[in-house]
């Protein structure tokens, strides 16, 4: 009996025979590509005096053949990317970012943060932190400003001898606390050896003489009170007015001792005996006068040749703009 | 224990020695290439059976070593090719078709896509004398799928030599004669 099989079984069966000429030549083909894939992987027959590399090594442990070369590299390159990546990461947490808001705006208006970082500075979050840790304001302001590692300048040594540094903060990285707290934008503080932080302030508070501070009694003998300012790029020269008391808006400002502070890379300090009012101006390199501001612990305005008491600027940020709803 | 290597053992040993990988064409060359020409013209099954042995020899690694017998394996790849030989024929035809209408009825290719996958398997079966088993495991296919694909190709040449329309079978002829 013949079934559908058995037919299709016979049909073109001679067909099926196969030639010495067409499988030698198959067979020369896949022996080139043998001989090829042996180049690839780097077999060699005859023995060497070369060690073997580390790479292949690497390879035979993991896998053995020449396949796993490749793999082995991949690995090992992949590795080496996720190691640095993650170190880069941490070097950088609450560090340097080009395009962190508010930096580039600090930046211009204060030529000690476009200069270079000395060792001192770098090293300065081992030191300033421990000696005093952070204002309550600071954690008040969604307590995660951290210090701009990289952007953290030695500005200068005040009259009594004290490391002045210029520590720029970053907003806290969490969006929505940074808008609730109206500290979206890069911050900059005053930080001095032996009076620890100013406030923290934003390049407008710079700009209208609100930057003042840390003041107060200095460590050591002598009992006397010291003042640092941060002033922005032009002002060459702080003349500080020393009053016991604001006069009544209309009548004479009576003086009682005139203090002149050089300033050097945005940085104007004094010391003075006393506490007391104290009304400045701002003056440039050729002595000009660039503008009247207020004192550190009294605000007023100087309008018309008179002082007049202005509400309280405070260095904390702003409400929350509508951009951050 | 067989003093001759199963296939398996010469392709993971090829993974380290190259050269033991030509045992396996020794092995299995004639009848991949049989296979292929039977159903393709000699010139074209010679150069895909030459393919599907360089095609794995390139794989080899990623080759089953639970499967002592590499055919199903060596089988699937050279249908894979066939099939890819076969649908850039119907494409040629379909085409012609398009630009000489009468030469070639297009109503009579529409079948052709349907009818490529039983006749697949029935050629396996019948030709390259793989069970259920191996046919599914080189199309990759459930053995079901087989079963039911064989069923319908056999019936339908049942039917045709039945009916003594051999002439046209499945399909099964030479390339040169369908044109």
């Amino acid at each position: 009996v013949t079934t559908e099989l058995d037919e299709i079984r016979a049909f073109r069966a001679e067909d099926a025979h196969v030639d010495h000429d067409s499988q030698a030549a198959a067979r020369a083909r896949l022996l080139t590509a043998i001989a090829a894939n042996g180049r690839r992987s780097g077999r060699s027959r005859r023995p060497s005096w070369r060690p073997r590399s580390r790479t292949g090594q690497i390879a035979r442990v993991i896998g053995h053949g020449a396949r796993t070369l490749p793999i082995a590299i991949s690995v090992a390159v992949v590795a080496a990317v996720v190691v640095v990546g993650f170190a880069l990461h941490h070097a950088n947490r609450g560090s340097s970012a080009a395009s962190e808001p508010g930096s580039a705006q600090l930046k211009s208006i204060l030529g000690v943060l476009r200069g270079p970082q000395t060792a001192a500075a770098k090293a300065f979050h081992h030191t300033g932190w421990p000696e005093v840790g952070f204002p309550k304001s600071y954690r008040r302001a969604g307590g995660h400003l951290r210090p701009d590692r990289a952007m953290i300048r030695f500005a200068t040594l005040t009259p009594w001898g004290a490391k002045v540094f210029v520590v720029p903060l970053n907003p806290p990285s969490n969006r929505i606390v940074a808008c609730r707290n109206g500290v979206t934008k890069q911050s900059v503080a005053v930080w001095v050896q032996g009076l620890g932080w100013s406030e923290f302030n934003f390049a407008a508070n710079i700009e209208q003489g609100e930057a003042g501070g840390p003041g107060g009694l200095i460590p050591g003998p002598g009992h006397m009170y010291g003042w640092v300012e941060l002033v922005p790029d032009g002002v060459a020269k702080v003349r500080f007015l020393r009053v016991h008391s604001l006069p009544r808006l209309g009548e004479p400002l009576k003086v009682t001792g005139t203090i002149t502070a050089v300033v050097h890379n945005n940085i104007a300090s004094f010391r003075v005996r006393s506490r007391g009012v104290r009304l400045e101006s701002w003056y440039n390199a050729q002595g000009h006068l660039i503008k009247h501001v207020g004192g550190d612990w009294d605000m007023y305005k100087y309008v018309d040749g008179r002082y007049i008491s202005k509400p309280y600027s405070s260095p904390l940020p702003a409400r929350p703009s509508a951009q951050c709803r | 224990v067989s003093a001759v290597p199963s296939d398996a053992e010469l392709i993971h040993a090829s993974r380290l020695e190259p050269e033991a990988f030509a045992p396996v064409f020794d092995r299995h060359y004639p009848a991949i290439a049989g296979f292929l020409r039977r159903r393709l013209d000699r010139s074209l099954a010679d150069e895909l059976a030459a393919e599907t042995f360089l095609r794995a020899f390139a794989a080899r690694g990623r080759y089953d070593r639970s499967r002592a017998d590499a055919r199903p394996w060596l089988f699937g790849i050279a249908s894979h090719l066939l099939a890819r030989a076969q649908r850039s024929e119907v494409r040629r035809l379909r085409a012609l078709a398009r630009d000489h209408q009468g030469v070639v009825n297009e109503d009579e290719l529409e079948g052709i896509d349907a009818r490529l996958d039983d006749r697949d398997v029935l050629l396996l079966y019948a030709w390259a004398e793989l069970t259920y088993e191996q046919i599914a495991d080189a199309l990759d296919i459930p053995v079901g799928t087989v079963r039911s694909r064989l069923s319908r190709a056999r019936g339908v040449v049942r039917q045709q030599l039945q009916d003594a329309a051999v002439s046209q079978p499945l399909t099964i002829t030479r390339r040169e004669d369908s044109e």
